[in-house]
């Protein structure tokens, strides 16, 4: 019973986000409205992660079990990716490649800048006339 | 004899405990082949879809029949996505002490990503309904397949960027730190979870525990940042 209830509890979230995302004037998927709902209790100390275990690891360790159908409905585009093959490994590369150097080169700049900011924020106070 | 053959295979294929089977099996047989042979490009995902295409086809068994019990494992997307909320919260501590380079990293990474599948689709005259798919490309799946859902794109399509992204970043992260010359262990790990979420963060957390922990908070944030983003579009 206390499986059921903790699944319950968490299609009862998956609803709320769905309901949510569909009076929102932009898309925004409500599964991850859900996400942000969940997370929201947690913060807020009304649900508390041990309270849906065992149910949410049974889900967190199992994750990539369910996008196993999703990868399947590839049967029915068999003919879409045979033409843009070559096309989706490129992008998938060259993207990836592209989105580590700028994530890295912005988090090591914000990083710097931080250190930066607190080492003189400190004696700010004594010595303005640097 | 044949006949008989036939309407047993029909019955025993047309009840949707049929796909939901043959998901968990073809999955268990792929886990397995991986952790024997400990090679990376044969992730249990690509495996079992492989296995079970060929199963499939060469059966003869309609799509239609494995369709109807594969559907009722994908309506668990939505849980699987919210819950990733624990593993947010298991890491809020480390998050919270990294903010500021986690945002610049996540968001200017995220913001990369699209500009550069917008900039290489129109480059190489890809439909839209393929750019659709591949905006989400580096982002944790399940975020991925809802995003793409959201936009109108085809799932097949993303789960194959998505795979392909993380291989790519699981495969080449320690290189490009190399050649790249960066220092800072966290701003490494932001990178590797922002452009190659979970399959990335296991290379990351063989590279080092700074780069692992700064990796999977990455995945949660870059898939923020991404659906926020393609608001815009």
């Amino acid at each position: 019973m206390k499986i059921l209830l903790q699944l319950a509890f968490v299609c009862a979230i998956c609803i709320a986000g769905n309901a949510v995302s569909s009076i929102l004037p932009f898309a925004f998927p409500g599964s991850i409205i859900a996400m942000l709902l969940l997370f929201a209790l947690f913060c807020l100390r009304l649900v508390k992660v041990e309270q849906l275990n065992p149910s949410g690891k049974w889900l967190q360790n199992n994750m990539a079990f369910f996008f196993l159908p999703a990868n399947l409905m590839i049967i029915e585009e068999l003919g879409l990716i045979s033409q843009v093959w070559l096309q989706l490994l490129l992008i998938s590369v060259v993207s990836t490649i592209v989105t580590f150097a700028v994530a890295a080169g912005a988090a090591t700049l914000a990083a710097h800048i931080q250190s930066r900011l607190l080492h003189t924020a400190v004696p700010a106070g004594e010595g303005e006339d640097e | 004899m044949s006949d008989m053959l036939h309407t047993v295979m029909r019955t025993c294929t047309e009840t949707p405990f049929f796909g939901v089977v043959t998901c968990i099996v073809f999955y268990k047989i792929s886990l397995v082949l991986q952790q024997k042979t400990k090679i990376l490009l044969l992730n249990p995902l690509l495996t079992a879809t492989v296995f079970i295409i060929l199963f499939l086809k060469l059966c003869h068994i309609p799509y239609a029949h494995f369709k109807s019990g594969a559907d009722i494992l994908q309506s668990f997307l939505g849980p699987v996505t919210a819950i990733l909320a624990i593993a947010m919260y298991n890491q809020r501590k480390v998050l919270v002490a990294n903010l500021v380079p986690v945002l610049a990293g996540t968001v200017a990474g995220s913001a990369a990503c699209i500009g550069t599948v917008i900039a290489m689709c129109r480059l190489l005259h890809v439909d839209e309904r393929m750019l659709n798919s591949l905006l989400s490309k580096s982002v944790t799946t399940p975020i991925a397949l809802a995003l793409t859902e959201s936009k109108g794109g085809v799932l097949p399509l993303t789960m194959l960027a998505v795979v392909l992204s993380g291989i790519t970043g699981a495969v080449f992260a320690p290189g490009l730190v190399k050649v790249l010359h960066i220092k800072n262990k966290a701003a490494a790990g932001i990178a590797i979870g922002t452009c190659s979420h979970a399959l990335g963060t296991t290379t990351a957390l063989q590279m080092g525990e700074v780069y692992g922990a700064m990796s999977s908070i990455a995945i949660g944030c870059a898939g923020l940042a991404t659906t926020v983003l393609c608001i815009f579009l």
